[in-house]
């Protein structure tokens, strides 16, 4: 018992609400109390009904009626509630609560493989526990008051056959804590290697054209195979650790229901015992030995759930980024970084970064890959909190501002791009849900979007497909720019916003950004110079601070990386790919 | 498809079991025994009841009981035992056929369908039939032989009591399973789906969460979520509304507490109209209060028969689908010349051509380069070539043999490919880099990753080679991503090698390296290249200019500037930007 609330509590916990689940078990005990009730009248009635006297049994049999209708009543409140609760109460909740606590973790936190494990608690785990309140409480509970009352009857009826009753339950609990034991340190494993499949048949799925081009869906791609083994393995192992300790425990239970035939038999032999209790008694104990083995079943079913319940508490236990919920009002709409250091891990990216981007201005970050581009802008979206030194908006710390807030000054584009499986138009409308139409196509026509629409056969409503995958390269890059646009943010970031664009459009997109930076705060990343060349001010990112600072022209002059870069482009283009 | 869910194809699950049958009939066997074991007790009580009364041998029977009891134990346990192992066998065994299934479907499949498909049929429907080869089917065998055993054995004492019993469980049941019945053929089907949905949205709003925390809580994943876990709420409402009371009702109606009442009601009425001597009560006391007991087991276990049955059912409509064709008579190619004939392609009958009659030949030793604007095809001739698709019309042949007459095997050996879209699975770096080769040595995988440029980026993470990207601290940059991926085709080491935009990411300094590194790569190859980069192409023996779908222009680079067509004018908007 003292294990359930344990679980319970757990539950709550994660909830961060009642559950309901206390109030299910009491009424489950109360059905499970009137059904002993039932069973209890048994020895009156055989004690009137052997000896003939079906008079004197009409009272005992209107005594068990009665029990019986109330534990039916009981038992359809409980079991009806439970579902309710099990459903709404807690599956609903738990759901929920997940997909918000999720979306406040830091980036750091979404490691390859999250996807499909936290797909399998969301709709796998949770329903799990959604059964607890209905279905494993009334059990489970039932399975232990019924007996009990039963038991407790008998005391009085016969105290030597009541102590044969339970002189098998201290042993069986001990093998029930053993069975419970086994489970808990053989399931957590088969679960996780069953997660470990789902992660990696959505990773297989995501990466179908890269494996068949390495030939890996004809050969077999050895990580799903070692998956699908390591979770049969795993499973099979449980199989064996448990079934031993699950074959004593009924055994005890068979031969806890053996002890009392014998002593039965003997005692009503011997004259000491009535006959019609000890038959009595046999019958009662012979009908509760399957419910007591199917209780060791049910324990395994609550390790189950409890292991469901774990998975889901690592995930809710994950520290989100501390927000605020109300800040300061930022200025206007300068980025500033700060002496900023931060490192992924051990490795410092960025080290004693400063750099101002003040509002109307293009700002054009460049370094080698690698240099640390990606994660500025991250830092700025506060993805990620700096290690020392600030990133300000307006003059305020990203670190005081409502998450909210934060956001809706910031327009992105990401340098991978990823689009919803939904229409062309739900992606762009992302942005801002509430525009109108016109908005829309005039964001549109900004990233060049409108001739794709314009190409493709269900225009506006043509699906992107799971990441935007039936959208060629440049298609993906101008919706991505055009729910930025949509946004109308006073900062935008863009990160490699045009690097699969061909040359016309990038030059028409282009221009629609410098046209966007008029009353906007801008930060480009670009690998190609000409993006680059035409911005206020150029950073020149390396060894994880800002090399060199200014226009194009000063920067060329100035004959430093900046000019050594530029050459180096000139060369580059200069260069062919040939074959010979 | 909405209805179609719900229907399962007969054979379909025998087929799927085939490889387990042999240890499901033991399992069921052993489950059968166990069932006639596990009357003995329940009838040795009530012989020993009507001894005692009698005054007959009562040793016999308690011996009896005793030992029926624990020689249940045993088939019991070894009847659960063979079907878990069975299990593990089977869910290894379909899920790998599963996966090679899906790996030679053609990939629009995938576009169409998205991991989340893949994962329910791999991972969950699999998991649903784990109930019915495991519990499900040893069940129903001891649900059918005990209550025989047990109906045959009160017929022998009294028919007309028997028939007031089974009277009294006919008839709940003939109130309560139409009602079961009924909810769960309208409510399986949708169900699952919400269920599914559920999971897609989940790994949408992981895999796309730079855009969700951006966009804020109004994202579209963030809304398709709290959808998706709302109508799953609301579908198991309706379930528990259509199956949640009748189950309930069943519970109730078939208790063994109310079995009791009625057999204490009907019984003391027989023994008073003196049809029933009182001693022939107690074997229906004993036996036939717990008769309809395996049946409630049987109505879980129907349940998750159904619920296999629509596993295997989903399972088997994808075995079903037809793989891409392996040809009859495989050729082999003679070289690496790739001809296009005429190719026309559609991603779908209603979508604009993709191509439209597109012909070209790529000989052994050439570079071909592909231009032409976002979205006019260019990864589609790509894609083609390893026959992620085919062609509508027209054909495509390497070293003389249509694609098609090549096994997949042989073709993919002969293509490495880096695509557009960087995808690196959560392993390895190494195994990252040999994917294609698998059997490739450390000190190749090194070259192939010095000659991409990313050697040294990877000396720096955590583990070097062995970081597993993607976990904590294997992130890596996009450019550095893509590198991975060309370190990856360069080991790859195939005759045909197809580039898109695979340098996109990269900065000037790199660039410059990894052309060189590739143009060693192209000797004696066939080389097809996609860039938007003009210049990195402007050395290629041939370049093809691609609009809509159809080549506009072909030539070398300084004949199509010449020309003043679509190549002039690509070339110019790129290069007037890179004035310096
Ligand atoms: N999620 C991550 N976890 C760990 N290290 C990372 C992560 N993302 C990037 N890095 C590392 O941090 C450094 C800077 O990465 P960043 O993405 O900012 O580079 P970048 O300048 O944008 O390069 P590119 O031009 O290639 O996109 C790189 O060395 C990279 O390996
Ligand atoms: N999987 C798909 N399903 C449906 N349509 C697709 C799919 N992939 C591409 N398309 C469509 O086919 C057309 C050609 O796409 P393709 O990817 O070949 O273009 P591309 O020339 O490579 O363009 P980019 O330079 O932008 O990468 C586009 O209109 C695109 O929307
Ligand atoms: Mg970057
Ligand atoms: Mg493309």
């Amino acid at each position: 018992m003292s294990r359930n609330r344990l679980m319970i509590g757990t539950a709550e916990e994660l909830m961060g609400s009642s559950s309901g689940m206390r109030g299910q078990i009491v009424w489950f005990a109360l059905a499970g109390v009137a059904q002993g009730g039932v069973f209890a009248a048994l020895l009156p009635l055989l004690r009137a009904l052997l000896s003939g006297d079906t008079g004197g049994a009409l009272p005992w049999l209107a005594v068990a009626a009665g029990c019986a209708v109330l534990s039916a009543l009981l038992l359809w409140h409980a079991a009806n509630t439970g579902y309710v609760v099990g459903i709404e109460r807690i599956g609903d909740r738990l759901a929920r609560r997940i997909g918000e606590h999720v979306v406040r973790l830091p980036l750091g936190w979404f490691t390859a493989g999250r996807a499909g494990r936290l797909a399998r608690l969301t709709s796998t785990s949770v329903q799990d526990v959604t059964g607890i309140p209905s279905t494993l409480l009334q059990q489970i509970v039932m399975a232990v008051a019924t007996p009990v009352t039963v038991i407790v009857v008998t005391f009085f009826v016969d105290w030597r056959m009541g102590l044969a009753l339970v002189v098998t339950a201290p042993v069986a609990l001990a093998v029930f804590a053993w069975v419970s034991r086994v489970l808990r340190d053989t399931h957590g494993p088969e679960d996780h290697a069953h997660a470990e499949v789902t992660d990696r048949v959505v990773e297989f799925a995501q990466a179908q054209q890269v494996l068949r081009a390495a030939g890996r869906t004809e050969e077999g791609w050895t990580t799903l195979d070692r998956a699908l083994a390591g979770h049969r393995d795993a499973y099979l192992h449980k199989l064996g650790r448990a079934s031993r300790p699950f074959g004593v425990y009924v055994l005890v239970v068979e031969l806890g229901f053996a002890t009392i035939m014998v002593m039965g038999t003997y005692l009503a032999l011997g004259g000491s015992l009535r006959v019609p209790d000890a038959i009595a008694v046999l019958i009662l104990a012979a009908r509760f030995v399957e419910p007591l083995i199917q209780a060791g079943d049910l324990g395994g079913m609550f390790r189950i759930a409890r292991v469901s319940l774990d998975a889901i508490g690592e995930v809710m236990h994950a520290k989100p980024l501390p927000t605020v919920s109300e800040g300061p009002i930022p200025a206007d709409a300068t980025v500033e970084l700060d002496d900023v250091s931060f490192g992924y891990g051990e490795r410092r990216v960025l080290d004693g970064f400063t750099l101002r981007c003040p509002p109307g201005t293009v700002t054009a970050l460049v370094g080698p890959s690698g240099a640390g581009k990606t994660t500025v802008t991250r830092l700025v979206a506060r993805f990620w909190d700096v290690d020392s030194g600030a990133v300000r908006i307006g003059g305020v710390d990203v670190r005081e501002l409502p998450t909210a807030d934060l956001m809706s000054r910031l327009a992105l584009v990401f340098q991978d791009v990823y689009l919803f499986d939904g229409t062309i138009e739900e992606n762009v409308r992302l942005g801002r849900p509430d525009a109108t139409d016109a908005e829309v196509r005039r964001a549109a026509e900004a990233a060049r979007l409108d001739e794709v629409v314009a190409r493709l056969g269900a225009g506006w409503e043509t699906r992107v497909g799971e990441g935007g995958s039936r959208l060629s390269g440049g298609e993906r890059q101008r919706v991505s720019i055009a729910r930025a646009v949509l946004k109308d943010a006073p900062i935008v970031l863009l990160d490699e916003a045009t690097a699969a664009l061909d040359a016309e459009n990038e030059v028409a997109v282009s221009a629609a950004i410098a046209e966007l930076a008029r009353d906007r705060t801008v930060l480009v990343i670009a690998h190609r110079l000409s993006t680059v060349a035409a911005a206020d001010q150029i950073a020149v990112l390396d060894g994880g601070r800002i090399a060199e600072l200014g226009t194009h022209g000063e920067l060329l002059a100035g004959g430093g990386r900046y000019a050594r870069f530029w050459d180096e482009r000139k060369r580059a283009a200069g260069w062919r790919l040939a074959a010979s | 498809m909405a209805d179609d869910d719900a229907l399962v194809r007969p054979g379909a699950l025998a087929e799927m079991l085939r490889p387990v049958r042999g240890r499901l009939v033991l399992g069921m066997t052993l489950a059968g025994v166990g069932a006639l074991f596990a009357m003995v007790p329940f009838i040795a009580v009530a012989e020993v009841g009507r001894a005692l009364l009698s005054g007959g041998a009562v040793w016999p029977w308690a011996i009896a009981g005793a030992g029926g009891a624990v020689l249940r134990a045993f088939f019991m346990g070894a009847s659960a035992s063979v079907c878990h192992v069975a299990n593990g066998h089977f869910e290894y065994g379909i899920r790998s056929r599963l996966a090679r299934h899906l790996g030679r479907l053609p990939l629009g499949w995938f576009g169409d369908h998205g991991s989340g498909e893949v994962k329910k049929a791999v991972s969950d429907d699999i998991k649903g039939m784990h109930h019915l080869v495991s519990h499900a089917l040893s069940d129903m065998t001891s649900a059918v032989v005990a209550p025989l055993v047990g109906i045959v054995y009160l017929l022998l004492v009294d028919w007309r009591m028997t028939l007031a019993l089974l009277g009294f469980v006919a008839a709940v049941l003939a109130v309560v399973s139409p009602m079961l019945k009924r909810g769960y053929q309208a409510h399986m089907g949708t169900y699952n789906r919400a269920q599914a949905e559920l999971a897609k949205a989940t790994v949408e709003l992981v895999d796309g969460i730079e855009v969700v925390k951006t966009y804020g809580g109004r994202a579209r994943a963030s809304q398709r979520f709290d959808e998706a876990v709302t109508t799953l709420t609301q579908r198991c409402l309706a379930w528990t509304a259509a199956m949640g009371r009748p189950a309930t009702a069943m519970n109730i109606g078939l208790a063994p507490a109310t079995m009791l009442v009625w057999i204490l009601a009907s019984g003391t009425a027989f023994v008073a109209a003196g049809w029933l001597p009182p001693a022939d009560l107690l074997p229906f006391l004993a036996v036939g209060v717990g008769l309809p007991g395996p049946y409630l087991q049987v109505g879980s276990a129907a349940n998750m028969l159904r619920q296999g049955q629509l596993g295997a059912t989903h399972v088997d409509r994808l075995l079903g689908l037809l793989p891409l064709a392996e040809p009859a008579e495989p050729r082999r190619p003679a070289d690496g010349r790739v001809v296009f004939d005429d190719v026309r392609f559609s991603y779908a009958p209603d979508a604009p051509p993709a191509l439209d009659g597109v012909s070209a030949v790529l000989a052994p030793g050439t570079v071909t380069a592909l231009v032409g604007p976002s979205g006019s095809g260019k990864t589609t001739m790509a894609r083609l070539l390893p026959r992620f698709w085919d062609p509508d019309g027209g054909a495509i042949t390497l070293g003389g043999v249509d694609v098609r007459d090549i096994p997949s095997r042989e073709l993919l050996s002969r293509v490495a490919i880096v695509f557009q879209d960087v995808v690196l699975l959560r392993e390895s770096v190494r195994d990252n880099i040999r994917l294609g080769r698998p059997d490739a040595t450390d000190a190749e995988v090194e070259a192939a990753a010095k000659a991409a440029r990313v050697h040294d980026v990877i000396m720096a993470l955590p583990d070097g080679y062995d970081t597993v990207l993607g976990s904590d601290g294997g992130g890596l940059s996009g450019g550095e991503r893509q590198r991975v991926t060309i370190a990856r085709a360069i080991l790859q080491d195939a005759p045909v090698v197809v580039l898109d935009e695979a340098t996109a990411h990269a900065d000037a300094e790199s660039e410059a390296a990894i052309q060189e590194a590739l143009s060693e790569l192209a000797a004696g190859r066939t080389v097809m290249v996609i860039a938007h980069r003009l210049h990195t192409i402007a050395g290629a023996d041939q370049i093809l200019v691609l609009d809509s779908g159809r080549i506009v222009e072909r030539g070398r680079h300084e004949g199509l500037l010449a020309a003043d067509g679509l190549y002039a004018r690509l070339w110019r908007a790129q290069n007037t930007e890179v004035k310096a």
